[in-house]
């Protein structure tokens, strides 16, 4: 006979086997406790822009409400062409797409050498952040001082440099190269691997060659995966900043966020525009994020696209298989080993970009930044935040990932929409709202001097994607090993205790690292929040690289490139013994 | 092992030349580090005659799979060869290999792969649109396709899409996609092992009749004995990435050729014993634990006096009676009932004679209770010798 815990009460002790059944109606209190801890953060920042888009008045003075935000918004051609800009940029994703689909394919399908080193690289270039290696595209490529527009103007009819990363194309080569194929093949490769390989064999025998194959079966089949990849990917690209901010503005080519940016910066700055302009993203993203909740929820009903049938068909190596091989690594050597270098190089030079003074070389760059008391302020910050954000953000995922999944009503599912919002709201939005709400409220604006807004941005931010991935483990353990510890006389906490969270702790670890990594690498929700004594390493090397101190910037930038080296490789090793890819 | 003059045939009976030929075929999965080498096929040969239905039968990793997909391009073996009439398809020396897709034959999946994006008529159509020089008119691709659904009685269901019909639609589908071609050989990869008995019952009767109206050549791949034995033309046992026989169901089934085929197929008696003598040239007297027993030679095996070897017979072969008091058994050999179980049509029972235990198996009714005496006969046609086991 089970025993009965009498300090749970009926809504706690787990359901039994394969209840889907709602339980008591009325939810139990700590529920709506979890809500308003989960929800405030996340909604707060929202509504607060949204309002004050419509007050014409900065932050602490009395509210003027009008309509003139919305009407500089939108008479601006700054503005305006911001947005502009924004959208054009944003089409690297369906082009990312294009490549990450033909990539993911030869992968999964052909017996490609070395796809261990393949996709250790894409991991590797998902954790890079994109600013350091920027520093070293700028080396080959700047107007200015880039080497390989030096190099062919020595030839005898290129008059001027040929390559300006200062420019669309220029901006939307780096985010390929370096974010938005890696992500993309990520997210495409594991939808790539359930395909039921016999739908191609069928193809294949039916006498169709593998491009038609590729065309009429692989991609209509996998459509749905791509078109989530899509959506995701889209959301993502209007929310970047420090690269624009880097190349573009000097450049006077704005983005949206740096356009934000530049008003808040301004002198005067104007609040209430930024605040326009902000809501007019918000309400564009959130249309593609009820779109993207709703072809995601849509693709379960696909009927089963993975297969019972036997291991995938992996093709034996022909030319076309190794000339596509050369093409990857080429890619690889090109696009993630060079500027690579370049950054590292850069760093030990005397001047930025001048490769071919009498004595380029120095360590000067290096012994300076790490004696700065800067340097380690920053580092000790970075340090700190990351890992508190990783700790607490990866326990409170793990929380949510089990709440997700082993609970279900009304309220579970607004917590659930409610912890995926943030993936919505672009990092310098939610980094200004909580700015200007601690502002106006005394009891908060002495945090701001502490990193304590930091460690709560950073955790919202990492929200969505580390309850998602802890929910997607709970979700394989079968319920039935939560039930027999009921049955053997456990409360819900101790087979929380002993059983689930033991079972999903090889979870924890890529959640811990990718927390971790993305708290290291953040600029646009921290730049604003924070204060001379609470800088970070990306915020200082975003400070030196936006003023003129690249070779500073560059030896921050090989730090935290290390870093993010050291925890591919370990997310790889202990990935690979769990098999999640 | 393989003994040797075997009455069955590896060769097709009948003078066309053979539909598909396979000599000496190896195929190794290597593993990384070469420990843990999977040696999948270990020398296969086969020749299918024009119209045949070829059975390859076997347990679940024994390569059957593998062959199958060798044939169909799908898998690249290590060496030897596979030739039709008019080309050779993979030969490894000279080296050579004809893509899946230019093979031309049909294939049905385990998994039926039916492409969920399409409608029926579209997965039908598929193998008819994918060549451009090839491609028939917009009316011939309907007109055929239309005849080959209306054969698997899918006529109706042209315009649902592929994931909207139930298991056995999507069956005769994917055999309908894969005839529609007219192709001279239809590969079949388990493909009833998917549906309940009862749809299975009805299907191979559909896959029989589609036969037998368009007489192709099947190669059909299960591990289920029953649909062997009841579709095929010639079935090849195969184990462990080796045939162990080649031969008709019947002589698969009563003239089992090792150990592996005998207990593969059916139930059987395995009596160990040693030749008392040789009778007439192919009848031998094995001296066995339960007495002295005639057997016919049917494999030829080449056994002298002493020679160890197992006498076969299957249950149902094996006569039985109570023995009443007081009468003599005279040469028949006496046992005694241990258990006996009900089969539905069939009763089956355990008797002990000395030492071994023979399962015999009649009509419920002959079937005596547990603990009666009993004589068994062995009839000597139905008995059967191989090769001792190890």
């Amino acid at each position: 006979m089970a025993k009965v815990d009498p300090t749970t009460t009926h809504e706690q002790r787990p359901s039994p086997a394969g209840g889907r059944r709602r339980r008591s109606e009325r939810s139990p209190r700590w529920l709506w406790l979890v809500l308003l801890l989960v929800g405030v953060p996340t909604i707060l920042p929202v509504l607060y822009v949204l309002v004050s888009s419509f007050n014409d008045a900065s932050p602490g003075q009395t509210p003027v409400w009008s309509l003139a935000p919305w009407e500089r918004v939108f008479g601006s051609g700054t503005t305006v062409d911001s947005l502009v800009v924004s959208l054009i940029l944003s089409l690297r994703v369906p082009i990312s797409l294009g490549i990450a689909f033909l990539l993911s394919w030869m992968l999964v399908r052909f017996d490609v050498p070395g796809k261990g080193f393949i996709h250790s690289s894409l991991w590797f270039a998902f954790f890079l952040p994109v600013l350091p290696m920027t520093f070293g595209w700028q080396l080959l490529l700047d107007p200015g001082y880039g080497l390989v527009n030096q190099l062919l103007m020595k030839l005898p009819f290129v008059t001027g440099p040929v390559f300006d990363l200062g420019s669309i194309p220029g901006i939307m080569f780096i985010y390929l190269t370096l974010a938005t194929v890696p992500i993309m093949a990520i997210l495409v490769t594991p939808a790539m691997e359930a395909l039921d390989s016999s739908f191609e064999d069928a193809s294949a025998v039916a006498g169709a060659s593998a491009f038609t194959t590729l065309r009429r079966v692989t991609l209509p089949l996998l459509m749905p995966a791509m078109l989530v990849a899509f959506l995701a990917g889209f959301i993502k690209s209007l929310e970047t900043f420090e690269v624009e901010e880097l190349l573009g503005t000097p450049a006077h080519l704005f983005v949206y966020s740096t356009r934000i940016y530049d008003l808040l910066r301004a002198n005067p700055a104007d609040y209430p525009q930024a605040m326009a302009l902000s809501s007019v993203l918000l309400v564009l993203l959130f249309a593609v994020a009820l779109v993207y909740r709703r072809v995601l929820g849509r693709r379960s009903d696909i009927s089963t696209l993975s297969g019972k049938a036997a291991a995938i068909r992996i093709r034996p190596r022909t030319p076309l298989v190794w000339a596509g091989t050369g093409v990857i690594y080429l890619s690889i050597a090109l696009f993630l080993i060079l500027p690579f270098g370049m950054l590292i190089a850069g760093s030990f030079t005397r001047l930025f970009g001048f490769f071919f003074l009498p004595d380029p070389w120095t360590t000067r760059h290096w012994a300076q930044v790490f004696t700065s008391d800067d340097f380690a302020g920053a580092l000790w910050n970075s340090i700190w935040v990351s890992l508190i954000v990783a700790v607490v953000g990866t326990v409170i995922y793990t929380l949510l990932g089990i709440l997700f999944t082993r609970r279900q009503g009304r309220i579970v599912s607004v917590i659930s929409v409610i912890s995926w919002l943030p993936y919505a709201i672009p990092g310098l939005l939610i980094g200004t709202a909580f700015l200007t709400i601690a502002l106006m409220t005394p009891l908060l604006t002495r945090f701001l001097t502490t990193l304590l807004p930091l460690i709560l941005v950073l955790i919202i931010q990492a929200m969505p994607l580390g309850s998602q991935m802890m929910s997607t483990s709970v979700q394989q353990l079968s319920r039935d090993l939560e039930d027999a510890s009921a049955v053997s006389g456990a409360s819900w906490l101790t087979t929380l205790r002993r059983v689930v969270v033991p079972l999903v702790s090889p979870m924890m670890m890529p959640v811990f690292a990718i927390t971790f990594m993305t708290a290291m690498k953040d600029i646009s929700a921290t730049v604003l929040l924070a204060s001379p004594g609470t800088s970070t390493l990306s915020l200082l090397m975003f400070k030196f690289a936006t003023s003129s101190s690249q070779e500073s910037a560059a030896v921050v930038g090989v730090l935290i490139a290390g870093m993010a080296f050291l925890t591919s490789l370990l997310t790889r090793m202990v990935g690979a013994r769990l098999q999640v890819k | 092992m393989r003994t040797t003059a075997q009455p069955n045939q590896q060769q097709a009976a009948g003078d066309a030349a053979p539909a598909l030929v396979v000599k000496e075929l190896y195929k190794t999965y290597r593993s990384k580090t070469g420990q843990d080498d999977y040696l999948a096929l270990r020398g296969i040969d086969l020749s299918i005659g024009q119209g045949e239905v070829f059975t390859v039968l076997g347990p679940s990793g024994c390569g059957k799979s593998t062959l199958l997909r060798c044939l169909a391009g799908l898998e690249v073996p290590d060496s030897g060869t596979i030739s039709t009439p008019d080309d050779v398809l993979f030969s490894s020396d000279p080296p050579r290999l004809v893509p899946t897709n230019r093979r031309g034959f049909g294939m049905v999946f385990q998994s039926y792969a039916i492409w969920p994006h399409m409608t029926v008529r579209e997965n039908v159509a598929y193998p008819l649109t994918v060549n451009r020089r090839t491609r028939p008119s917009k009316q011939e691709i309907d007109a055929q396709v239309t005849a080959t659904l209306d054969k698997v009685q899918l006529g109706p269901f042209a315009s649902r899409r592929g994931n909207q019909l139930s298991g056995g639609q999507q069956q005769r589908l994917a055999v309908a996609r894969a005839l529609v071609m007219r192709p001279p050989v239809l590969l079949l990869d388990e493909p009833l092992s998917n549906l309940d008995a009862r749809l299975r019952d009805d299907l191979r009767a559909e896959l029989q009749r589609l036969q037998a109206e368009t007489d192709i050549t099947m190669v059909y791949v299960t591990h289920d004995q029953t649909e062997a034995l009841s579709l095929s033309s010639r079935i090849a046992v195969m184990n462990q990435g080796k045939v162990e026989q080649i031969g008709t169901p019947t002589e698969i089934y009563n003239f089992p050729a090792t150990e592996f085929v005998a207990t593969f197929v059916g139930h059987i008696n395995l009596i160990a014993g040693t030749v008392a003598s040789v009778e007439g040239g192919d009848h031998l007297l094995v001296r066995t634990p339960i007495g002295t027993v005639e057997s016919a030679n049917h494999g030829g095996i080449q056994a002298g006096v002493g020679d160890a070897v197992t006498v076969c017979i299957r249950p149902e072969n094996i006569g039985l009676e109570p023995v009443s008091l007081g009468s003599d058994p005279g040469g028949d050999i006496r046992g005694r009932v241990l258990s006996r179980s009900y089969l539905g049509e069939l009763g089956e029972c355990s008797v002990q004679c000395g030492s071994e235990t023979v399962t015999v198996r009649a009509h419920p009714r002959l079937i005596p209770e547990p603990g009666t005496d009993v004589t068994i006969n062995l009839n000597p046609e139905r008995s059967h010798v191989i090769p001792a086991t190890k």
